[in-house]
């Protein structure tokens, strides 16, 4: 898709077909151009249209994102929690530090610098495939979970371990209690900051018990939390209640970072294509429009992942 | 009342009958709507006229042969550009402004509205008249087979108007004269549309949403009502009557009978009553053709296959098995078929009827 | 009709040998179509004359396989009960209902898809575009034939829906019903993608030669206005379109996965779907239309031989038109339960578009005034539109009045409106621009007066096809309906009569239209009289489009020329130093 609108110059500069040829001209300008200033300025614009069209698409399923987020606010609250926002950080930095070389790539372009050209995309490429990495450790997490889109989703399974904390916690608290004595009553401490040691006060007839102490108790007494199937650590579950078509925000989430996920594989692909181009040596000074493109491209995608990042993640 | 029903068939289209663009103009709004519309009419004829005048005329003018030069060259007249933007930018104000004004009457029903909810299912309307608690069904069935046996000379015209008040008497919308009704539109499984012309009302029935339409018809009568919006297969079979009842009194004596099931009935005949009135018919047959549903003919005591939470199993048609069928159509699918059955709501008393009437079309 | 199969194969003359030849001919050169003609030259073909005829004949197919799903229609509805479906679908009433439903979607999906959406941009508009400009091609002329395969694959991907048990949800997939039909959904919507984004590369193809590749001289204000309107249609191609493509992209993710988005069932929402949907279909119908108008501009003032009228307003209408069809997509919603505020809104802004139609209306009667009109087979398609655009846009102000679409919405009368404005009009000046065109397509001129008849045939069938419908429309005869009321029967019948009498005509016109490649007449350079430049070049064209560059004229400037009987071409004196 992405390539294109720009894939025309370099081959037929090439003269793969010959009914360019024979006008004295830069080999790079196409027979029905003018002038390389033409060719180029017409690539540039035709990336700058495609690129609205690439707005439009995302903006089509942003606009079902805004849509839902109004309706059912509570999908969003409940969903986001599976989000870890580290990950989705992490991701925009690497993204962020991608266009930055991607930048200084077109500049050696023009330039005409071939080795630093081929240093600047390998490390753009490297951190695409980073960034892939990272969503690759995400999107399996959540499959791991029972976290799909759409019908699929399985995360009733997981609700059993909802239930399942809270037997094993009564279990934790009738065993940590004396309940042979008269109006035993249990409190309950929350630990207020990690490292925090607080002396639990005595409740009246009862102890204390620290949040801690059950956790640890919990995962003694059922031997996960790692390991097999769909346990998840009664730590991370969710803190709200599930709502109902809770998936919707799955599905929500899929499109879009599926959607750019498939658009950084295509910016990866144009990137060996731009290598390629810069290896043969079809790139210099007068001819670098390629990669003057594919970087507008790449920041496009790095732009919707700007957005994405807080509209999922960070949604409160 | 069933004399009501015949005359009106017969006395349709009386004072206020269809005219050669619109129909019988019966509701409140009808007079309102038509003039819109006759308004945009002749806005469109004068336009139409003075077009196709200018074009004809042009044509015979100016027509010449080949190689002839025009006499003028002429390419602008700023004048004449005012003109025919500003014109049509008031009429066209005017159209918006009638339509608005119109369609906010529609769109606020009154408070002391009667309300009604017309249920839509592939491809049968339910009526209820929450009132009473009555539910009555829209019948397409019956007007189907009415309709068909009339065309085929089965039926004369009389006899077809007598059927037809004869289905009316325990089904289709009714409604009393000249007094405000609110229709809440719902939708069970795919996109449908309530469409009274003669009321010049719509609203589209959309599943997961409650619309409403409202209307007051002003005229005793029988109306046609239609599924306007595309449902699949018996999207054009589903059809009903709109009865305006000529007065409140008579649309209550209406109503208590349309409620009652005559209980002195055997079993196996309430049993097809209700077949009828609750829209199994729709998806049911009796004589064994496959519908969206399995045919009854032969059902009970027959061994079913069927699918269950995605695992095969089978069982014997009985009570118990038809019981649950009705109450929960999604738990066991039957072979062949997807889970397209809707709940249907019924009494245990219907049920059992049901039940009785599958039981005597065993082979 | 593809010429290579007269052709002798393998005169494969490399491109360069070519260019010296007809440099050293001059005027005499081989055309585009004579250059080279083996299979894999039109295959691979970057000429946009090519691709532009191979378009045609898609199109064009793509006409006739929808016109024949409209005659089944038609004849179907002749009667109230079954009539032709038993024969196809046996005695099942059931399955003869499915039948029809696909009949009426096959025939609409195809119609609006792959005939008229891409109609006049893409077969016409290709052909055209780069020779009024001056061009030697497109911006992208890879990206160019990638567009075309883009709609073979999407032709390709319907063809096989009505062999594996077609698709019956109406060429507008209305959600829930698109999530649990039966039928062949899915590769149907994959299709309509696909040729989604053929038409947006076509767009963005168009947008970029018209800004970057016009002749030195041709100002915005020199262009030939189907170039404005191109301009227009392309904005909203490249605007709109992606909003379909993601919108049918949740769609099947819907049917597959249950994403619930669209789908009650599971959480959707039915009317946001529709939403969705009219954002693009909306802004589609003037994708039919404007370039429509725009070939009518061109007819008018060439064949009145009149400078057209009002040249600017015609060209800002054009954009007017495409800038306000983005913000009227919920007059198709008045009764779906979206807000009455929203109603209001929609209903107001709808008005709008009418106003640039008015004025382009008017102004296109002004030019024919104090004209030397030729009532020839382009022109009669001209004024037929006129006609035939004016009902079907004065109808759609019935339908934008919220009171009155109250009453109309999804009956006939919609069906009526649409096809006077879809059929009536943009594929009417689809056939009229064919017309105009075709002896500089394809080098030939067709028979006067078959098509003269032909066209009349078309307009009287039309109209009597049609008209019925507003009455059945307004009197209450709902939309896709298989059967009905038997009180509807008249009409029905008059309208079945008008759509066989319109395809004798369309008949007749492939007839004569096929018979003039065999044994036309050979095409002068200028048979009309045009001076836009596509007129200053040889017919057909030289692979290169112009021998020498071409150097802007005054497209309206139309009475210098002299037309000499004997070669029936138009010539002039200054015009001379162009060619
Ligand atoms: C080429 C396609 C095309 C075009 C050009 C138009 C043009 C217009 N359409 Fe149409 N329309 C469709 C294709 C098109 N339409 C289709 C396909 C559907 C149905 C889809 C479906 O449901 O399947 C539809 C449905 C449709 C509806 C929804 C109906 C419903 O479903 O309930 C509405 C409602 O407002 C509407 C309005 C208009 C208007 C106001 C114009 C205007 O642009 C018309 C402007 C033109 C004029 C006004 C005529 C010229 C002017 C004069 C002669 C001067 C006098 C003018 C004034 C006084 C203002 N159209
Ligand atoms: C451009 C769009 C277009 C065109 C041209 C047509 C053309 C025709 N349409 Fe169609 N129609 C639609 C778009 C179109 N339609 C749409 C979008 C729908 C809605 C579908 C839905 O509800 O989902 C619809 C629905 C529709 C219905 C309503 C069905 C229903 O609601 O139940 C009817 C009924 O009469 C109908 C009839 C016709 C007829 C008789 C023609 C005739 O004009 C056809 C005549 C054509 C021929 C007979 C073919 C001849 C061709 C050749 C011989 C090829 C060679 C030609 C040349 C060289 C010029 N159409
Ligand atoms: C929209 C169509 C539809 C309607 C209306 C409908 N049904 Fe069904 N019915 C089905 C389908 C489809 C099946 C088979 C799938 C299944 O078992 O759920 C079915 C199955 C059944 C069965 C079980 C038969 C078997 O073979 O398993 C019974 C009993 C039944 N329906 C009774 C009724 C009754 C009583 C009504 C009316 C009150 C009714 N249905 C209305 C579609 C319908
Ligand atoms: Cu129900 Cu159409
Ligand atoms: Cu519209």
């Amino acid at each position: 898709m992405s390539g294109d609108a720009h894939q025309e110059k370099p081959e037929e500069a090439a003269g793969e077909h010959g009914d360019g040829h024979g006008h004295g001209h830069s080999p790079h300008l196409a027979h029905h151009f003018d002038s390389l200033q033409q060719q180029f300025e017409a690539g540039k614009l035709g990336m700058w249209l495609f690129l609205a069209t690439e707005v439009l698409l995302f903006g089509g399923l942003f606009c079902f994102y805004a849509v839902y987020k109004a309706n059912h606010p509570e999908l969003f609250e409940w969903g986001h929690q599976f989000l870890d926002k580290r990950w989705g950080a992490t991701n925009t930095m690497v993204l962020l530090f991608s266009s930055l070389t991607m930048a200084l790539a077109v500049r050696e372009a023009q330039l005409g610098r071939k080795n630093r050209i081929l240093f600047f995309l390998s490390i753009t490429f490297i951190c695409g495939l980073g960034f892939m990495g990272i969503k690759y450790i995400e999107y399996s997490k959540k499959f791991h979970e029972g976290l799909f889109p759409g019908k699929s989703f399985s995360y009733a399974t997981v609700t059993t371990a909802e239930t399942e904390r809270d037997l094993l916690e009564l279990n934790v608290v009738a065993q940590k209690t004396d309940i042979s004595r008269p109006l035993a009553e249990v409190v309950l401490i929350e630990p207020k900051a990690k490292g925090q040691v607080k002396t639990p006060a005595i409740a009246p007839g009862g102890r204390a018990i620290n949040q801690d102490e059950i956790d640890v108790e919990i995962e003694k007494q059922s031997g996960h939390p790692e390991g097999d199937g769909l346990y998840i650590p009664p730590a991370e579950l969710p803190k709200s209640a599930r709502p109902p078509n809770a998936h919707v925000f799955f599905s929500i989430y899929f499109c879009l970072t599926g959607l750019h996920g498939i658009h950084v594989l295509i910016g990866m692909a144009v990137m060996v294509w731009l290598m390629v181009l810069v290896v043969k040596g079809r790139i210099g000074p007068e001819f670098f429009t390629p990669v003057d493109l594919g970087g507008l491209y790449w920041h496009l995608v790095d732009l919707i992942w700007i957005y994405l990042f807080p509209l999922l993640y960070l949604v409160e | 009342m069933m004399q009501f029903l015949t005359s009106s068939f017969q006395s349709l289209a009386t004072q206020t009958g269809p005219t050669f663009w619109l129909p019988e103009a019966v509701s409140n709004f009808a007079p309102t709507v038509d003039g819109d519309f006759y308004f945009v009419y002749w806005v469109s004829i004068f336009f139409l006229v003075l077009i196709t005048a200018l074009l004809i005329l042009f044509m015979w003018k100016y027509s010449a042969p080949e190689g002839q030069k025009a006499t003028s060259q002429n390419d602008h007249n700023l004048v004449l550009e005012i003109a025919w933007t500003g014109i049509p930018v008031i009429l066209s104000l005017m159209m918006f402004w009638y339509g608005y004004k119109g369609y906010v009457a529609m769109a606020t029903p009154p408070a002391n509205a009667m309300v009604i909810t017309a249920e839509a299912a592939k491809w049968s309307w339910n009526f209820s008249y929450p009132a009473s608690g009555t539910v009555v069904s829209g019948a397409s069935e019956d007007f189907n087979e009415i309709r068909n046996a009339l065309r085929s000379g089965e039926l004369t015209a009389e006899q077809a108007a007598e059927r037809e008040a004869k289905v009316l008497e325990k089904a289709g919308l009714h409604v009393p004269v000249n007094t405000p009704v609110q229709v809440n539109v719902l939708a069970a499984d795919v996109l449908h549309s309530l469409f009274i012309p003669a009321f010049r009302v719509k609203k589209d029935c959309v599943p997961g949403r409650i619309g409403q339409l409202w209307f007051e018809a002003t005229e005793p009568g029988v109306y046609s009502l239609y599924c306007s919006e595309y449902c699949g297969q018996g999207h054009s079979a589903m059809h009903s009557k709109v009865v305006v009842h000529p007065s409140q009194e008579d649309f209550d004596k209406w109503l208590a009978v349309a409620a009652s099931y005559d209980e002195t009935l055997p079993f196996t005949e309430l049993g097809e009553i209700v077949w009828k009135r609750k829209g199994c018919v729709s998806c049911h047959s009796l004589d064994g053709a496959m519908k969206t549903g399995p045919t009854w003919k032969g059902l009970f005591g027959s061994e079913r296959k069927y699918t269950e939470n995605g695992t095969l199993g089978s069982a014997i048609a009985d009570e118990s098995y038809i019981e649950e069928s009705i109450r929960y159509p999604m738990k066991k699918i039957s072979d062949g078929y997807t889970g397209q059955m809707p709940v249907v709501k019924l009494t245990d008393k219907e049920i059992l009827w049901v039940t009785e009437f599958i039981k005597s079309l065993r082979q | 009709m593809k010429p290579d199969d007269k052709a002798s194969a393998g005169s494969d003359l490399s491109s360069q040998e070519v260019e010296q030849t007809s440099q050293e001919t001059k005027i005499s050169g081989p055309s585009y179509l004579t250059v080279t003609n083996t299979l894999t030259s039109w295959m691979f073909t970057l000429d946009h004359k090519r691709i532009g005829l191979m378009y045609l004949v898609g199109v064009l197919s793509m006409f006739l396989l929808g016109g024949v799903f409209a005659l089944l229609v038609r004849t179907e509805l002749f009667s109230p009960i079954p009539l032709i479906t038993p024969l196809f679908a046996g005695d099942d009433a059931g399955a003869q209902a499915d039948l029809y439903n696909q009949w009426f979607t096959t025939h609409g999906a195809i119609m609006v898809f792959l005939v008229i959406i891409p109609g006049v941009p893409a077969a016409l508009g290709n052909f055209v575009l780069p020779l009024l400009l001056g061009a030697k091609d497109v911006a992208f002329p890879r990206l160019n034939l990638g567009s075309f395969y883009l709609w073979m694959c999407g032709a390709a991907f319907f063809v096989y829906v009505l062999f594996s048990g077609g698709v019956d949800t109406g060429w507008t997939f209305y959600t829930p019903y698109s999530t649990s039909s039966p039928t062949a959904v899915i590769p149907a919507v994959v299709g309509v993608f696909i040729l989604g984004f053929s038409s947006i590369f076509t767009g963005l193809n168009f947008i970029v030669t018209i800004h970057k590749m016009r002749p030195k001289g041709m100002t915005w204000f020199n262009m030939p206005l189907f170039l404005w309107a191109t301009y227009s249609t392309a904005v909203i191609q490249v605007l709109a379109t992606p909003v379909l493509g993601i919108t049918l992209l949740l769609l099947i993710l819907e049917r597959t996965l249950g994403i619930g988005i669209f789908d009650p069932q599971n959480g959707g929402d039915p009317v946001l779907y529709q939403h969705f949907f009219w954002f693009y279909s909306h802004p589609a119908v003037y994708i039919m239309i404007i370039p429509a108008m725009g070939v009518i501009s061109e007819i008018i003032a060439v064949h009145s031989h009149k400078r057209i009228f009002g040249y600017r307003y015609i060209a800002y209408s054009s954009v007017a038109i495409a800038i306000f069809s983005f913000i009227v997509w919920g007059h198709h919603m008045f009764t779906s339960g979206q807000s009455t505020m929203m109603n209001i809104i929609f209903s107001g802004i709808t008005f709008s578009v009418g106003i640039p139609s008015a004025i382009k209306v008017f102004n296109w009667i002004a030019t024919m005034y104090k004209g030397s009109i030729n009532l020839n087979t382009s022109m009669l398609y001209g004024i037929s539109f006129i006609f035939l655009f004016t009902i079907g846009g004065l109808t759609g102000l019935f339908l934008g009045v919220l009171s009155i679409d109250t009453h109309l919405h999804d009956t006939y009368f919609v069906v009526a409106h649409f096809h006077y404005v879809m059929m009536g009009s943009a594929l009417i000046a689809f056939v009229g621009g064919l017309h105009h065109w075709w002896p500089k397509m394809t080098g030939r001129m067709f028979n006067e007066f078959w098509g003269r008849i032909a066209c009349t045939l078309v307009f009287i069938g039309f109209n009597l096809t049609f008209i019925p419908q507003f009455v059945m429309g307004s009197l209450g005869m709902p939309r896709r309906y298989y059967s009905y009321e038997d009180k509807f029967q008249i009409y029905h019948q008059l309208s079945t009569i008008g759509s066989y009498v319109m395809a004798v005509g369309f008949f007749l016109t492939a007839f004569y239209l096929i018979q003039s490649l065999v044994s036309g007449k050979k095409a002068p350079m200028n048979p009309w009289g045009g001076n836009s430049l596509e007129w200053h070049t040889p017919s057909p064209p030289p692979l290169e489009n112009f021998h020498g560059v071409p150097s802007a004229t005054d497209p309206y400037e139309l009475d210098q020329f002299d037309y000499d009987p004997v070669t029936g071409n138009y010539s002039s004196q200054s015009s001379k130093g162009l060619a």
